[in-house]
């Protein structure tokens, strides 16, 4: 029968001793888990991405309209050339009243956009479905300088600048996760052994009087897990905010960062427990050498 | 309750603390163990605790061998015995009262509990008003009655006690020997480790003399000198005179010969305490005594 009090207070008691070394092996904790759940995170959105780009269209070709001096009839003679095309598995026409209406439920939350703007602004576009996803390029390249184009927007482009950040991100990820939470977990066994050592005295009077080894092991792996999972935690929280505030205030265009709070719940825990378990290890190795009863 | 069968104990391969020493405790004994520096009194203290393992031989410890128990049952050992050291061992950051009881919070007891035996021993070790006090703010001889009431604030069947005299003045020895004895006459068997030739002289009970690991006397009512072939040099000053005005008698039951001593800061507040043990230990884990 252990008291959570006692032992949570003697944690803290211990750990305020030791505030220095503590806050460095939290911090180690919580870069790497910080990177790491952050790849984790950039891996999400890209696939999430490289998904809804190979189900919807994956090009938008938008149009010169009549106040260009381009036709709808010229709009639909391209339309026939594009989906004639080896690439082009299916194309669709949206004229500008589509557009128009599409325009309207994209900025239903904006009434000052909707305000000035009006069914002639908004332009005319063929969307394009292809048959093989890369050759988004070649699509491009066939459309280059026709006089009807006045854009070729497709997120190709960008989840492949995406996916090699991530790719970096992950190769980072991996090496610093891995040096850094070695350095945390030697870090964490550290401030164990030396609030061991703030404790010897008391340790060695709990030997005397016969307090069980688990007894006496408990306050010190409870200390080392509390600094492992506010690591995490610090981890976990910062990457978080970061993704929020950059989908809130950071123009991302094509691409969706629509993750879903489940995601986040569920790789949040894991990564808790994971600050967790590295705590304890590094409790464990800190311990095994000074309490061999 | 405590037998050793020829125990030797070897340092590094070479270096030999204790040789080949058998002994036979009984339940309710007091027994000193006395020697010269170096004659494995401690080390001795030291293997019935555990602290130590024996080289050669088998220990008993409240019926149960202790050389050969696997480590994890160690702790289950010492809550049976009750240790008093000569430096006292207490935590310079806690009260009386926590020192007390901090030996009962490690073994997981309830709160209530923890409060009324704290209480109640401190009460017995004559300390009752000053539990809120820190070690640094008693004398040595209050210091010791704490150290006294944590080893015995679990009613151990057996207590060890090192030297728990060896830091103290002759008149504040006698108020922890009083106390000792107090504890003995409950059912407590003491082994206590001692250079104090007073006391051992006052008490007349068993004493044990260790000589180069050996033991070289064993004498029921003995006196040191009685038991020192080797020591020959008499020991100097009051506590010697005083001891030699006891006349040489045979020891009786309930016998507490110590001698008077100027009063001590803590020898009074001893007589306001009338004895409030119980006479059977409770709670031996390791239940008959097999001695």
């Amino acid at each position: 029968m252990i008291r959570l009090g006692y032992v949570l207070r003697d944690a803290f008691v211990s750990m305020r001793r030791n505030v220095l070394v503590v806050t460095g092996a939290m911090i180690a904790v919580f870069i790497s888990l910080f990177l790491a759940f952050l790849a984790v995170v950039g891996n999400e959105v890209v696939r999430i991405n490289t998904l809804l780009w190979q189900e919807g269209e994956q090009v938008i070709v938008f149009l010169y309209d009549s106040d260009e001096g381009i036709s709808v009839q010229d709009h639909t003679v391209l339309l026939g050339e594009v989906q004639g095309w080896p690439e082009v598995e299916a194309a669709r026409y949206v004229d500008q009243a589509e557009a128009y209406q599409e325009f309207l439920v994209l900025f239903e939350d904006s009434p000052s956009i909707l305000e000035v703007a009006d069914q002639s602004d908004v332009p005319a576009s063929i969307r394009i479905k292809l048959s093989d996803l890369d050759a988004y390029r070649d699509v491009e390249i066939r459309l280059d300088g026709n006089p009807a184009v006045r854009r070729v927007v497709t997120p190709g482009e960008v989840i492949e600048r995406l996916s090699s950040v991530t790719n970096a991100l992950n190769v980072t990820a991996i090496v610093l996760v891995g040096v850094l939470g070695l350095a945390a977990v030697v870090l964490i066994s550290n401030t164990i052994r030396l609030a061991i050592y703030a404790r010897r005295d008391e340790v060695a009077v709990m030997r005397l009087v016969g307090a069980s080894n688990w007894f006496i092991r408990i306050p010190f792996l409870t200390e080392g897990v509390l600094e492992g999972l506010v690591g995490a935690g610090l981890g976990v929280g910062t990457v978080v905010l970061l993704f929020n505030f950059v989908a809130g205030n950071v123009e991302v265009g094509i691409i969706t960062l629509a993750v879903d709070n489940v995601f986040f719940v569920r790789w949040g825990s894991a990564f808790l427990l994971f600050g967790a378990f590295a705590g304890l290890l590094g409790s464990s190795l800190g311990l095994r050498r000074f309490l061999k009863t | 309750m405590i037998r050793l069968e020829n125990v030797t104990k070897v340092y590094d391969g070479n270096s030999v603390a204790v040789r080949d020493v058998s002994l036979d405790i009984q339940k309710g004994d007091f027994v000193f163990l006395v020697g010269p520096s170096g004659s494995g009194k401690s080390t001795l203290i030291r293997m019935i605790l555990r602290e130590e393992e024996a080289t050669r031989g088998q220990i008993w410890v409240a019926g149960k061998e202790i050389t050969a128990m696997p480590r994890r049952h160690v702790p289950r050992l010492r809550r049976t015995i009750g240790t008093v050291f000569q430096d006292f061992k207490l935590l310079p950051n806690k009260t009386v009262f926590e020192n007390v009881a901090f030996a009962l919070e490690v073994l997981g007891q309830p709160r209530q509990v923890v409060r009324q035996q704290t209480s109640q021993v401190l009460e017995l070790v004559g300390l009752a008003g000053k539990e809120q006090r820190y070690p640094a703010q008693l004398s040595g001889g209050e210091q010791q009655r704490v150290s006294v009431a944590r080893a015995f604030v679990n009613r151990p069947p057996i207590l060890l006690a090192d030297e728990p005299t060896g830091n103290l003045d002759p008149a504040t020895s006698v108020g922890i020997m009083r106390l000792l004895d107090r504890i003995n006459r409950t059912g407590t068997t003491i082994l206590m480790a001692t250079h104090d030739h007073a006391i051992v002289d006052a008490m007349r009970r068993r004493v044990v003399a260790l000589d180069q690991g050996r033991v070289a006397q064993d004498v029921i009512g003995g006196r040191y000198e009685d038991t020192m072939v080797h020591d020959t040099v008499p020991a100097a000053g009051a506590a010697q005179a005083v001891a030699e005005e006891q006349p040489v008698r045979e020891p009786q039951e309930g016998d507490f010969a110590l001698p008077d001593m100027p009063p001590s800061d803590d020898g009074d507040a001893e007589a306001q305490h009338p004895l409030d043990v119980p006479a059977s230990v409770d709670g031996d884990p390791f239940g008959k005594d097999d001695a």
